[in-house]
């Protein structure tokens, strides 16, 4: 350049780059404040971005190019639907067979429940996020996934034995259902072992925890489960013309058939009539609605199977009898009348005009058999011939129907065999299930009508040659919403549950709002120091006639720039971050979301997006301190005029200040008096009293310092010297304190919040409820374990067990909305359990409910809303961030007849293992799902120190079920485990944060120090010691420090004093005691350097200067 | 006299402070009366705590008179807001105190230049960097150009802090104490600097200082005592 000054110019860029290079080491620490600010912000965004991008993976894999499926439940429909679809909606449809079963390989060694066997052909595996050419599943031999055959320990070749439930066409609630081959064993060979991928993922619900699944042949399971050519699931894949769910149920509709609906339209013997009947016996009134009002000519039939028919002392065991308004029955018959037929009517020597009794079992709820009785009188007598011998008015109840004896009943109900007498014998040998006696359909319905439904079969009288155009109206009048059975769109319902998933972004900036804080507090702090050195040259610009707002854009610009380069360097750094993040989350926080298979996931976006919100933050904090030392006049600036004279202005006011601190204090311990008074211990009430102290504390502080300022004090020591220093700067003292006095309150009164399950677990109150099972079996059971049938039935007679009770739960399938499922479920699963029996117990505690007036919140499941919706109970935390609802909001089912319904939610129950599920009462889960049968969940009571024996008994018992035991401790551990891990990261990126802020207290002395070289020197001219000067800085600013700490734990300890009295309370005292001596000891180790720093060189040269 | 205009007037101008305890303030200047004509070489003189730094800092514009009229340049500048004062102080004013304030990260032609960044005119920013090199040249400094000031010695700073001041070309020119920093030889050869301007730029000089040295250098001395003028020397 030499001398040629026009190359040169001036203008504020130039300046400022000049002064970023020339003040480049002072304004490192700036930067460092920023790169830590931008790289925290960066990294938790990154890492909710990974645990997103893993969940949007993991969907990917489970669902493959599935975009609808139809879930049957308990109902099958032809396989061969798939292929008329895919030909209509030109999309790759599959359907497939699917039960649950249990596995063991190794003769038992080990073992896997709740296996999803799935009956696939080649159609299935197309559907694969990567399809592969799986070829076709030998008959006899199994493929699975890659998590069950870790599970089972095997590879390719191995042999597996499964054990799956044979659907039931009559629910196996029913009383007539039979107990026995109830289910199948296979032993199969394993064929391969498919990667998520491949479809070995494949689920319909959202979970990060892979399921197990067992891939069969279609055909092969069909035959085993004795369902020949049946489906229960529906797979739709995507397609290149948009559709929704109506389209593909108008599709559907087109192939619909009788068949699919599990109806049959058969021609009856005398070759003239048609009947309609199902496979599952009864006719659900759904169905029977619709067909009336399609085809009125249709006559209803009712047949019942009774326990005896009774005239006086004569007796006649297990008969049918049926209940029908055709012309077997007169058209006048009233419903207190019957029809024998002769050889009843004989057998029981009974007349017209004779009372007959008919006993029978009702259907209560569940396979509870109610023993009921009906009276009649005799109408009249009948000959067993014609239209009254008519086999085929028994419908096909499993078990009866193909029994050449009565013997070889299988009725699911203890039959009294020695009543049998061998006229009935050869009554069923000869004439089958053909009804004794008639009654009208009125009377019938009132006996009969059930859950199941309200007819065995609906008779049209001499349509035969109508039949396919009435089978074709039938079909149409049921169709298959009305069966429940309807396409989701569970590629959205998936990506949703992703969207709304747990945002680990904003929960890992929250855990590092305290790291974020501390950087920026000293990067303000560092950027300030730097500014007060550039005291003149900002009063020397505003001299020469620079505006002040120009002034504050030069340092604006400059701040902007170092924030721009901390945040550039900071986005890279934040990507190391998200993956330490990532690293403690797969592996000692992994207990946090139960999987380790979160893969980081690179978004420019979120680097772009968080490296600026890191560099705008760390721009305002400079904005802050720059504006500060920009706002005050040329004139003090040139002097290079501290700030002391404005902190010695605000001591005015000191009585007001204690008066402050001393009513905070007051209203604190009210508070805690109000706590310890009222009933139970309010949390909330002490938690206000902590902050009341902590705020109380940091004015106490404050009046202390300005009253030292005042010059209050007492005897003159080097060390009262020094602590009476940190009046010099009221303010930055107290702010220091307050920065340290609320960095450990939060982490002592976070830390303090873990739980432990073990405490207290065997309360009624406590979040085990006071159990000592949880547990869960693979195929419904439909006993009542509490009674002497089930216990006989399984077999539970071992000495251990006499004081074991169970509370049963009847399950809906659906996602897990527990804190263990990062997706947020779109339909949590729905458990009924009859509210009385948790009631009774007054088991688990009440964080809130609708009615608190209530006494017993079990029991609000029982009202009868005036808007229909269905009252629910819920895990407080559940119902708040795994479902993100409060008490009063609703979630939509829908019911077995394909009708939407409300549950909405009552109660919530603090921290308990009911988490993940909505309980309704048993009662209204049965209205609306009345073929879902048995139970599969259940909470265990029994004598604590029998848990071993109770463990072993029932597990073997109840093996074939699949039951799966984990104690409630264990269970409420791992519900805790979650919180108690995201506490611990709380604590560590907190106590980071709290070890930055005692940088920052090293800043703080520097600036102190620097400030007062001039005194320091005098005190050094006086003939003090370099070491007594440092004792000096040393007992002023340690007074901050453990001032600071001490407030803030003090505080916390009221603050959580419920938390540390709570018997399920889990106190980390170590690592707390850790982390709060670890800042204490880098806070005096960072004053001890900050004073040896500021005190070396040749202080009297400060003198001279002055 | 009568026939030069003036360009400092003060009228009856009081400065007292307020203090922290709400009692009465204290009076730093009692109703200063004067009238300062262009190009006259002031020096103002008093003990410490009479009153000089206020009363430069008042004729700077960077503090306002509690009470009393201030007219600069034919300005009443009490009268003007901060930014007005700004534009008034960099354009009609020039500064050299007793530290020279240099921007240590600036070479000595850009320090000379800060000035002109508060114009928004092209034609100020050219003409000032053409006349800096040529001030520079005049004060001997034209070898320091691309110099920092860590790499000058005290005087050369100062004078660069004179140039600077000079840049835009001011009616007046304020010092305070402009060679209290300086040895004793540098002080007399920046005295002479002043003087030199003074004569033969028109520049009207007004130099706060302890120095009676310097002060008799000036054309005419003000004397403070206890914030108000105690005696006037031609």
């Amino acid at each position: 350049m030499g001398n040629d000054a026009r190359g040169v110019g001036m203008n504020i860029w130039n300046l400022i780059k000049q002064s970023l290079r020339y003040h480049a080491k002072s304004h490192l620490g700036t930067i460092a404040g920023a790169v830590v600010a931008s790289a925290v912000l960066v990294g938790a965004l990154s890492v909710g971005d990974s645990v997103r991008g893993s969940l949007k993976d993991m969907a990917m894999a489970r669902l493959g190019s599935v975009e609808f499926a139809l879930v049957a439940n308990d109902r099958i429909f032809r396989d061969s639907l798939a292929e008329s679809l895919q030909q209509d909606i030109n999309r790759e449809v599959a359907s497939a067979m699917v039960v649950l079963g249990t596995a063991s390989s190794g003769g038992g060694a080990a073992r896997a429940n709740r296996v999803n066997v799935l009956g696939v052909n080649d159609d299935f595996w197309s559907l694969a996020l990567e399809p592969k050419e799986i070829g076709k599943i030998e008959p006899g031999q199994v493929i699975l996934n890659q998590p069950l055959a870790r599970q089972l320990n095997v590879s390719v070749g191995d042999a597996v034995l499964f054990r799956v439930p044979k659907p039931s066409n009559l629910s196996r609630d029913a009383p007539l259902s039979p107990e026995e081959d109830t289910s199948v064993a296979m032993r199969l060979t394993v064929q391969d072992i498919v990667a998520d991928a491949h479809f070995g993922r494949f689920s319909l619900h959202a979970s990060q925890l892979p399921p197990f699944n067992a891939f069969v042949d279609r055909t092969f399971l069909q035959e085993k489960i004795e369902q020949e050519q049946g489906a229960n699931l529906l797979l739709v894949g995507s397609g290149n013309e948009a559709t929704d769910p109506s389209r593909l149920m108008t599709a559907l509709q087109a192939h619909w058939s009788l068949s699919d609906a599990q109806l049959e339209l058969r021609v009856l013997a005398n070759g003239e009539d048609l009947e309609l009947r199902s496979s599952r016996v009864f006719l659900d009134e759904v169905i029977v609605d619709a067909v009336k009002a399609a085809e009125p000519s249709g006559v209803g039939v009712l047949t019942y199977f009774v326990n005896s028919l009774e005239q006086g002392e004569n007796r006649n065991p297990y008969s049918m009898v049926t209940a029908i308004s055709d012309d077997l029955v007169p058209a006048g018959l009233g419903k207190d009348e019957i029809i024998l037929n002769d050889w009843l009517a004989t057998d029981l020597d009974a007349k017209v005009g004779d009372e007959i009794t008919v006993r029978y079992f009702g259907v209560g709820i569940g396979r509870e058999l109610l023993n009921e009785e009906a009276r009649f009188t005799v109408s009249s007598i009948v000959p067993l011939a014609g239209a009254y011998s008519d086999p085929e008015l028994m419908p096909d109840f499993p078990g009866l129907k193909d029994a050449e004896n009565c013997r070889d009943w299988d009725t699911g109900f203890p039959i009294d065999l020695d009543a049998i007498r061998d006229k009935d014998n050869t009554y069923w040998e000869e004439h089958k299930g053909t009804p004794k006696a008639f009654v009208s359909e009125a009377a019938g319905l009132d006996l009969w009508k059930n859950r199941f439904g309200s007819l065995t079969a609906i008779r049209f009288p001499e349509a035969q040659s109508k039949r396919d155009a009435l089978s074709a109206t039938i079909a149409a009048a049921v169709p298959p919403e009305s069966l429940g059975l309807s396409f989701y769109a569970v590629r959205d319902e998936a990506m949703r549950s992703v969207d709304q998933a747990q945002d680990f972004g904003g929960l890992f900036i929250s855990f590092s709002f305290f790291l974020i804080l501390a950087a920026l507090i000293l990067m303000s702090l560092l950027f300030q120091f730097s500014m007060e050195q550039r005291t003149g040259e900002t009063g020397v610009l505003m001299a020469l006639g620079l505006r002040p707002a120009l002034v504050k854009r030069l340092f604006y610009y400059e701040g902007g720039a170092l924030a721009a380069l901390g945040a550039l360097v900071g986005s890279v750094a934040g990507v190391a971050y998200a993956r330490a993040m990532l690293y403690g989350l797969t592996t000692i926080w992994s207990q946090a979301i139960g999987t380790s298979a979160i893969n980081f996931h690179f978004r420019m976006g979120t680097l772009i997006g968080g490296a600026l919100g890191g560099m705008l933050v760390a721009w305002f904090t400079i904005w802050l301190a720059a504006r500060k030392q920009t706002n005050r006049p040329a004139r003090e600036l040139l002097q290079g005029l501290s700030e002391v004279s404005s902190d010695a202005n605000t001591i005015g006011h000191l009585g007001r200040r204690l008066g402050l601190a001393i009513g905070l204090f007051g209203l604190a311990i009210a508070l805690v008096m109000a706590a310890i008074s009222g009933e139970g211990q309010n949390a909330g009430l002490f938690f206000g009293a902590g902050g009341l102290l902590l705020i109380s504390g940091m004015m106490a502080a404050s009046w202390t310092i300005r009253r030292w300022a005042k010059g209050a004090g007492g005897k003159l020591s080097l060390i009262a010297m020094g602590i009476r220093g940190s009046s010099r700067r009221v303010k930055r003292s107290v702010a220091t304190i307050g920065l340290l006095a609320c960095g450990s309150f939060l982490v002592v009164s976070v830390g303090a919040n873990k739980l432990d399950a073990v405490k207290g677990a065997q309360l009624r109150s406590a979040g085990t409820g006071g159990f000592l099972f949880w547990g869960q079996s693979t195929e419904a059971v439909t006993h009542d374990l509490n009674s002497e049938v089930g216990r006989e039935f399984f077999l539970l007679d071992d000495d251990s067990l006499e004081e074991v009770r169970f509370v049963p739960f009847r399950v809906l399938p659906g996602e897990d909305a527990s804190c263990l499922n990062l997706n947020r479920a779109q339909r949590p699963r729905l458990m009924a359990v009859d509210p009385s029996s948790l009631a009774e117990r007054q088991a688990f505690t009440f964080a809130s409910t609708a009615d608190s007036t209530s006494e017993n919140p079990w029991l609000l499941l029982n009202e009868e809303r005036s808007d229909g919706a269905i009252p629910a109970i819920a895990d407080q935390n559940s119902m708040l961030w795994a479902m993100g609802k409060k008490l009063g909001d609703t979630i939509q089912y829908v019911d077995g007849k394909g009708e939407s319904f409300d549950v909405v939610l009552v109660g919530g129950l603090a921290n308990s293992i009911l988490q993940g599920n909505l309980v309704i009462a048993e009662k209204r889960f049965i209205e609306r799902y009345p073929h879902e049968s048995g139970y599969q969940a259940f909470l265990i009571d029994g004598p604590t120190e029998l848990e071993t024996e109770i463990r072993e008994s029932l597990g073997r018992a109840l093996q074939d079920v699949g039951l799966e035991l984990v104690s409630a401790v264990q269970r409420l551990s791992d519900f805790n485990a979650v919180q108690n891990t995201y506490l611990s990261t709380f604590q560590m990126l907190g106590g980071l944060g709290l070890l930055l802020g005692s940088v920052g207290l090293g800043v703080v002395v520097l600036r102190n120090v620097w400030e007062r070289r001039s005194e320091m020197a005098l005190l050094r001219a006086m003939g003090f010691q370099g070491k007594s000067l440092r004792s000096l800085v040393l007992s002023e600013h340690s007074a901050l420090l453990i001032g600071g700490l001490l407030i803030g734990v003090g505080a916390a300890l009221i603050a959580v004093l419920p938390a540390l009295l709570s018997p399920g309370a889990d106190i980390p005292y170590r690592s707390l005691a850790w982390t709060l001596l670890g800042v204490l000891l880098s806070g005096l180790l960072w004053t001890w350097i900050a004073a040896r720093v500021a005190l070396r060189g040749k202080l009297l040269e400060a003198l001279r200067s002055e | 006299m009568s026939s030069v205009k003036s360009v400092v007037e003060l009228s009856d101008v009081v400065k007292s402070f307020p203090k922290g305890d709400g009692t009465e303030p204290v009076s730093v200047l009692k109703g200063i009366s004067l009238s300062i004509e262009s190009g006259e070489a002031v020096s103002v003189v008093g003990p410490s705590g009479s009153g000089k730094s206020t009363l430069l800092n008042i004729l700077g514009t960077l503090d306002q008179p509690s009470s009393g009229r201030v007219t600069i340049d034919g300005e009443t500048v009490n009268e003007l807001d901060e930014d007005a004062l700004a534009d008034f102080r960099n354009q009609r004013l020039g500064f050299v105190f007793q530290n020279h304030h240099l921007l240590p990260q600036c070479t000595v032609l850009e320090n000379v230049l800060v000035p002109t960044l508060a114009s928004r005119d092209p034609r100020v920013k050219e003409s000032a960097i053409g006349r800096a090199p040529e001030l520079l040249k005049r004060v001997g400094l034209d070898h320091r150009i691309d110099h920092r000031p860590g790499q000058l010695s005290g005087g050369e700073c100062q004078r660069v802090a004179v140039v600077r001041a000079l840049i835009n070309q001011p009616k007046i020119l304020l010092a305070d104490e402009p060679t209290g920093a300086l040895d004793g030889k540098s002080a007399t050869a920046l005295s002479e600097l002043l003087l030199e301007l003074n004569r033969e730029e028109g520049v009207t000089l007004i130099v706060v200082t302890h120095s009676m040295v310097l002060a008799e250098k000036m054309g005419r001395i003000l004397e403070l005592q206890d914030g108000a003028l105690a005696n006037e020397q031609a």
